[in-house]
Protein backbone atom coordinates (compact mmCIF):
# COMPACT_ATOMS: atom_id res chain seq x y z
CA UNK A 1 0.00 0.00 0.00
CA UNK A 2 2.86 2.43 1.27
CA UNK A 3 4.95 1.27 -1.50
CA UNK A 4 2.61 1.89 -4.03
CA UNK A 5 1.81 5.33 -2.86
CA UNK A 6 5.41 6.12 -2.80
CA UNK A 7 6.08 4.68 -6.26
CA UNK A 8 2.81 6.74 -7.84
CA UNK A 9 4.02 9.98 -5.55
CA UNK A 10 6.84 9.73 -7.37
CA UNK A 11 5.36 8.91 -11.08
CA UNK A 12 3.33 11.79 -10.68
CA UNK A 13 6.15 13.98 -9.73
CA UNK A 14 7.71 12.76 -12.55
CA UNK A 15 5.04 13.37 -14.92
CA UNK A 16 4.86 16.65 -14.15
CA UNK A 17 8.33 17.71 -14.45
CA UNK A 18 8.50 16.14 -17.93
CA UNK A 19 5.35 18.52 -18.79
CA UNK A 20 6.95 21.59 -17.59
CA UNK A 21 10.13 20.39 -19.76
CA UNK A 22 7.67 20.14 -22.49
CA UNK A 23 6.37 23.45 -22.49
CA UNK A 24 9.73 24.95 -21.83
CA UNK A 25 12.04 23.90 -24.41
CA UNK A 26 12.16 25.52 -27.61
CA UNK A 27 13.63 23.29 -29.81
CA UNK A 28 10.95 20.74 -31.45
CA UNK A 29 13.29 17.74 -31.20
CA UNK A 30 13.96 18.22 -27.21
CA UNK A 31 10.10 18.48 -26.96
CA UNK A 32 9.87 15.71 -28.95
CA UNK A 33 12.04 13.88 -26.74
CA UNK A 34 10.09 14.99 -23.96
CA UNK A 35 6.48 13.28 -24.84
CA UNK A 36 8.99 10.21 -25.48
CA UNK A 37 9.70 9.56 -21.76
CA UNK A 38 6.08 10.52 -21.20
CA UNK A 39 4.94 7.78 -22.76
CA UNK A 40 7.19 5.25 -21.59
CA UNK A 41 5.96 6.23 -18.09
CA UNK A 42 2.53 5.67 -19.20
CA UNK A 43 3.42 2.23 -20.24
CA UNK A 44 4.43 1.49 -16.15
CA UNK A 45 1.36 3.16 -14.82
CA UNK A 46 -0.14 0.90 -16.44
CA UNK A 47 1.38 -1.78 -15.10
CA UNK A 48 0.21 -1.00 -11.95
CA UNK A 49 -3.59 -0.50 -13.53
CA UNK A 50 -2.71 -4.69 -14.19
CA UNK A 51 -3.05 -4.02 -18.13
CA UNK A 52 0.09 -5.75 -19.04
CA UNK A 53 -0.60 -6.22 -22.59
CA UNK A 54 -1.91 -2.16 -22.80
CA UNK A 55 1.62 -1.70 -20.95
CA UNK A 56 3.13 -3.90 -23.66
CA UNK A 57 1.29 -2.08 -26.62
CA UNK A 58 2.01 1.68 -25.62
CA UNK A 59 5.60 0.75 -25.54
CA UNK A 60 5.84 -1.12 -28.47
CA UNK A 61 3.32 1.11 -30.72
CA UNK A 62 3.92 4.81 -29.33
CA UNK A 63 7.16 5.02 -28.30
CA UNK A 64 8.34 2.33 -30.34
CA UNK A 65 6.54 3.04 -33.80
CA UNK A 66 4.97 6.18 -33.58
CA UNK A 67 7.27 8.95 -32.08
CA UNK A 68 10.24 7.16 -34.32
CA UNK A 69 8.10 7.19 -37.77
CA UNK A 70 8.04 10.82 -36.33
CA UNK A 71 11.23 11.28 -35.51
CA UNK A 72 12.42 10.30 -39.04
CA UNK A 73 9.87 12.89 -40.31
CA UNK A 74 11.41 15.48 -38.41
CA UNK A 75 14.84 14.80 -40.53
CA UNK A 76 13.29 16.04 -43.28
CA UNK A 77 12.48 19.21 -42.25
CA UNK A 78 15.06 21.91 -42.18
CA UNK A 79 16.48 22.94 -38.71
CA UNK A 80 15.45 26.51 -38.56
CA UNK A 81 11.81 25.42 -38.64
CA UNK A 82 11.66 23.35 -35.92
CA UNK A 83 12.89 26.01 -33.69
CA UNK A 84 10.24 27.96 -31.52
CA UNK A 85 10.98 31.25 -32.79
CA UNK A 86 8.01 33.39 -31.65
CA UNK A 87 6.34 31.75 -28.93
CA UNK A 88 3.77 34.92 -28.71
CA UNK A 89 0.72 34.43 -26.80
CA UNK A 90 -1.22 37.43 -28.40
CA UNK A 91 -2.03 35.06 -31.08
CA UNK A 92 -4.17 32.87 -28.48
CA UNK A 93 -7.96 33.70 -29.33
CA UNK A 94 -10.11 34.28 -26.82
CA UNK A 95 -12.63 31.15 -27.53
CA UNK A 96 -9.55 28.92 -27.01
CA UNK A 97 -9.50 29.19 -23.15
CA UNK A 98 -13.34 28.45 -23.04
CA UNK A 99 -12.75 24.48 -23.45
CA UNK A 100 -9.73 24.62 -21.06
CA UNK A 101 -11.56 26.97 -18.59
CA UNK A 102 -14.43 24.10 -18.90
CA UNK A 103 -12.00 21.32 -18.22
CA UNK A 104 -10.36 23.09 -15.21
CA UNK A 105 -13.62 23.81 -13.79
CA UNK A 106 -14.61 19.54 -13.93
CA UNK A 107 -11.58 18.69 -12.67
CA UNK A 108 -11.15 20.86 -9.72
CA UNK A 109 -15.40 20.13 -8.88
CA UNK A 110 -14.16 16.63 -9.09
CA UNK A 111 -11.57 16.81 -7.20
CA UNK A 112 -13.40 19.20 -4.38
CA UNK A 113 -16.43 16.63 -4.01
CA UNK A 114 -14.38 13.81 -4.03
CA UNK A 115 -15.26 10.36 -5.16
CA UNK A 116 -18.29 7.85 -3.69
CA UNK A 117 -17.36 4.81 -1.45
CA UNK A 118 -19.22 3.00 -4.79
CA UNK A 119 -15.86 4.01 -6.61
CA UNK A 120 -13.68 1.65 -5.08
CA UNK A 121 -12.25 -1.54 -7.32
CA UNK A 122 -14.64 -3.71 -7.17
CA UNK A 123 -12.47 -6.66 -8.71
CA UNK A 124 -8.89 -7.25 -9.94
CA UNK A 125 -9.18 -9.31 -12.64
CA UNK A 126 -7.75 -9.11 -16.55
CA UNK A 127 -4.80 -10.39 -16.55
CA UNK A 128 -3.32 -10.97 -20.19
CA UNK A 129 -5.32 -15.01 -20.82
CA UNK A 130 -8.11 -12.92 -19.63
CA UNK A 131 -7.76 -10.44 -22.70
CA UNK A 132 -6.59 -12.73 -25.20
CA UNK A 133 -9.50 -15.11 -24.75
CA UNK A 134 -12.35 -12.11 -24.63
CA UNK A 135 -10.71 -10.70 -27.62
CA UNK A 136 -10.45 -13.54 -30.09
CA UNK A 137 -13.74 -15.06 -28.64
CA UNK A 138 -15.96 -12.06 -27.69
CA UNK A 139 -14.94 -9.39 -29.23
CA UNK A 140 -13.16 -11.05 -32.31
CA UNK A 141 -14.96 -8.49 -34.80
CA UNK A 142 -12.46 -5.55 -33.46
CA UNK A 143 -10.01 -7.38 -34.86
CA UNK A 144 -11.10 -7.02 -38.13
CA UNK A 145 -12.13 -3.32 -37.58
CA UNK A 146 -8.42 -3.04 -36.50
CA UNK A 147 -6.71 -4.47 -39.41
CA UNK A 148 -8.83 -2.73 -42.08
CA UNK A 149 -8.05 0.98 -39.98
CA UNK A 150 -4.37 0.22 -40.06
CA UNK A 151 -5.00 -0.73 -43.58
CA UNK A 152 -5.66 3.03 -44.43
CA UNK A 153 -1.90 4.87 -43.99
CA UNK A 154 -0.75 2.13 -46.22
CA UNK A 155 -3.21 3.11 -48.93
CA UNK A 156 -2.78 6.60 -48.38
CA UNK A 157 1.50 6.28 -48.65
CA UNK A 158 0.50 4.26 -51.76
CA UNK A 159 -1.59 6.79 -53.26
CA UNK A 160 1.01 9.80 -52.43
CA UNK A 161 4.17 8.20 -53.71
CA UNK A 162 2.45 6.91 -56.92
CA UNK A 163 1.00 10.38 -57.78
CA UNK A 164 4.60 11.86 -57.08
CA UNK A 165 6.11 8.99 -59.56
CA UNK A 166 3.41 9.48 -62.49
CA UNK A 167 4.08 13.70 -61.68
CA UNK A 168 8.23 12.86 -61.84
CA UNK A 169 7.75 10.90 -65.15
CA UNK A 170 5.61 13.57 -67.08
CA UNK B 1 0.27 9.97 6.31
CA UNK B 2 -3.00 11.54 4.66
CA UNK B 3 -0.93 12.54 1.07
CA UNK B 4 0.14 8.86 0.86
CA UNK B 5 -3.43 7.40 1.05
CA UNK B 6 -4.80 9.96 -1.10
CA UNK B 7 -2.09 8.48 -3.53
CA UNK B 8 -2.66 5.00 -2.86
CA UNK B 9 -6.36 5.70 -4.70
CA UNK B 10 -6.92 6.39 -7.95
CA UNK B 11 -6.79 10.19 -7.84
CA UNK B 12 -2.97 10.30 -9.36
CA UNK B 13 -4.22 8.29 -12.11
CA UNK B 14 -6.68 11.25 -12.84
CA UNK B 15 -3.89 13.56 -12.01
CA UNK B 16 -1.79 12.69 -14.42
CA UNK B 17 -4.22 12.12 -16.91
CA UNK B 18 -5.45 15.95 -17.02
CA UNK B 19 -1.42 16.82 -17.08
CA UNK B 20 -1.06 15.17 -20.21
CA UNK B 21 -4.42 16.90 -21.39
CA UNK B 22 -3.58 20.35 -20.49
CA UNK B 23 -0.01 19.34 -22.15
CA UNK B 24 -1.61 18.86 -25.68
CA UNK B 25 -3.84 21.88 -25.41
CA UNK B 26 -1.02 24.04 -24.48
CA UNK B 27 0.88 22.91 -27.03
CA UNK B 28 -1.24 23.53 -29.92
CA UNK B 29 -2.16 26.71 -28.80
CA UNK B 30 0.85 28.09 -27.15
CA UNK B 31 3.57 26.52 -30.01
CA UNK B 32 1.74 27.11 -33.26
CA UNK B 33 3.49 24.60 -35.59
CA UNK B 34 1.51 21.91 -37.50
CA UNK B 35 3.98 19.30 -36.18
CA UNK B 36 3.61 20.15 -32.87
CA UNK B 37 0.22 19.89 -33.49
CA UNK B 38 -0.31 16.49 -34.86
CA UNK B 39 2.03 15.34 -31.67
CA UNK B 40 -0.02 17.08 -29.32
CA UNK B 41 -3.21 15.11 -31.10
CA UNK B 42 -1.33 12.07 -29.87
CA UNK B 43 -0.60 12.74 -26.31
CA UNK B 44 -4.06 13.79 -25.85
CA UNK B 45 -5.29 10.73 -27.20
CA UNK B 46 -2.66 9.07 -24.19
CA UNK B 47 -4.47 11.21 -21.56
CA UNK B 48 -7.83 10.39 -22.68
CA UNK B 49 -6.51 6.33 -22.77
CA UNK B 50 -5.32 6.62 -19.33
CA UNK B 51 -8.20 8.06 -18.23
CA UNK B 52 -10.69 5.05 -19.39
CA UNK B 53 -8.11 2.22 -18.11
CA UNK B 54 -8.14 3.77 -14.74
CA UNK B 55 -11.96 4.15 -14.51
CA UNK B 56 -12.23 0.80 -16.31
CA UNK B 57 -9.32 -0.66 -13.44
CA UNK B 58 -11.48 0.65 -10.44
CA UNK B 59 -15.12 -0.29 -11.93
CA UNK B 60 -14.27 -3.82 -12.66
CA UNK B 61 -15.31 -3.61 -16.47
CA UNK B 62 -12.89 -5.23 -18.96
CA UNK B 63 -14.86 -2.88 -21.74
CA UNK B 64 -12.36 0.61 -21.32
CA UNK B 65 -9.24 -1.72 -22.15
CA UNK B 66 -10.89 -2.92 -25.13
CA UNK B 67 -12.01 0.57 -26.12
CA UNK B 68 -8.21 1.66 -25.52
CA UNK B 69 -7.11 -1.04 -27.60
CA UNK B 70 -8.86 0.19 -30.98
CA UNK B 71 -8.17 3.78 -29.70
CA UNK B 72 -4.80 3.02 -30.11
CA UNK B 73 -4.78 1.27 -33.78
CA UNK B 74 -6.70 4.67 -34.60
CA UNK B 75 -4.19 7.25 -33.72
CA UNK B 76 -1.49 4.96 -34.89
CA UNK B 77 -3.21 5.39 -38.53
CA UNK B 78 -4.47 8.89 -37.89
CA UNK B 79 -0.47 10.12 -36.62
CA UNK B 80 0.52 8.50 -40.32
CA UNK B 81 -2.02 10.49 -42.06
CA UNK B 82 -1.41 13.44 -40.35
CA UNK B 83 2.23 12.99 -40.97
CA UNK B 84 1.35 12.98 -44.83
CA UNK B 85 -0.64 15.83 -44.60
CA UNK B 86 1.98 18.07 -43.04
CA UNK B 87 5.09 16.75 -45.14
CA UNK B 88 2.84 17.56 -48.52
CA UNK B 89 2.06 20.68 -46.57
CA UNK B 90 5.31 22.24 -46.32
CA UNK B 91 5.55 21.25 -49.57
CA UNK B 92 3.56 22.82 -51.14
CA UNK B 93 4.11 26.27 -49.07
CA UNK B 94 6.94 25.75 -47.09
CA UNK B 95 5.80 26.87 -43.51
CA UNK B 96 4.88 24.80 -40.11
CA UNK B 97 3.03 27.73 -39.37
CA UNK B 98 -0.72 27.40 -37.99
CA UNK B 99 -1.20 31.23 -38.45
CA UNK B 100 -0.72 30.28 -42.71
CA UNK B 101 -2.76 27.70 -42.81
CA UNK B 102 -5.62 28.81 -44.95
CA UNK B 103 -4.62 27.23 -47.84
CA UNK B 104 -8.12 26.55 -48.75
CA UNK B 105 -9.70 29.19 -47.33
CA UNK B 106 -7.76 32.06 -50.03
CA UNK B 107 -10.03 32.98 -52.94
CA UNK B 108 -8.65 33.38 -56.72
CA UNK B 109 -8.68 37.59 -57.09
CA UNK B 110 -7.97 37.01 -60.73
Amino acid sequence: MIERAIALLIFTTLFFIFTLFTFFFRHLVYQFLCILVLMVLQGILYLYLNAEFLAAIQVIVYAGAILVMFLFTLFLFPEEDLRDVKGDFRSLRYTSFLPVALFIFLFLWELIRGIPESYLPQKIYFDLREMASLLFNEYWIILFILAFILSFPMVALYVFFKEERENGNS
Amino acid sequence: MEILRIFASEYPFYVISGFLIFLGIGLVLLKRNLLVAILALEVVFNGINLLFVTVSHYLGDPKGKIIVLVTLAVAAGSFAIGLILVVNYYRLTKSLSLEELKLLGERDEE
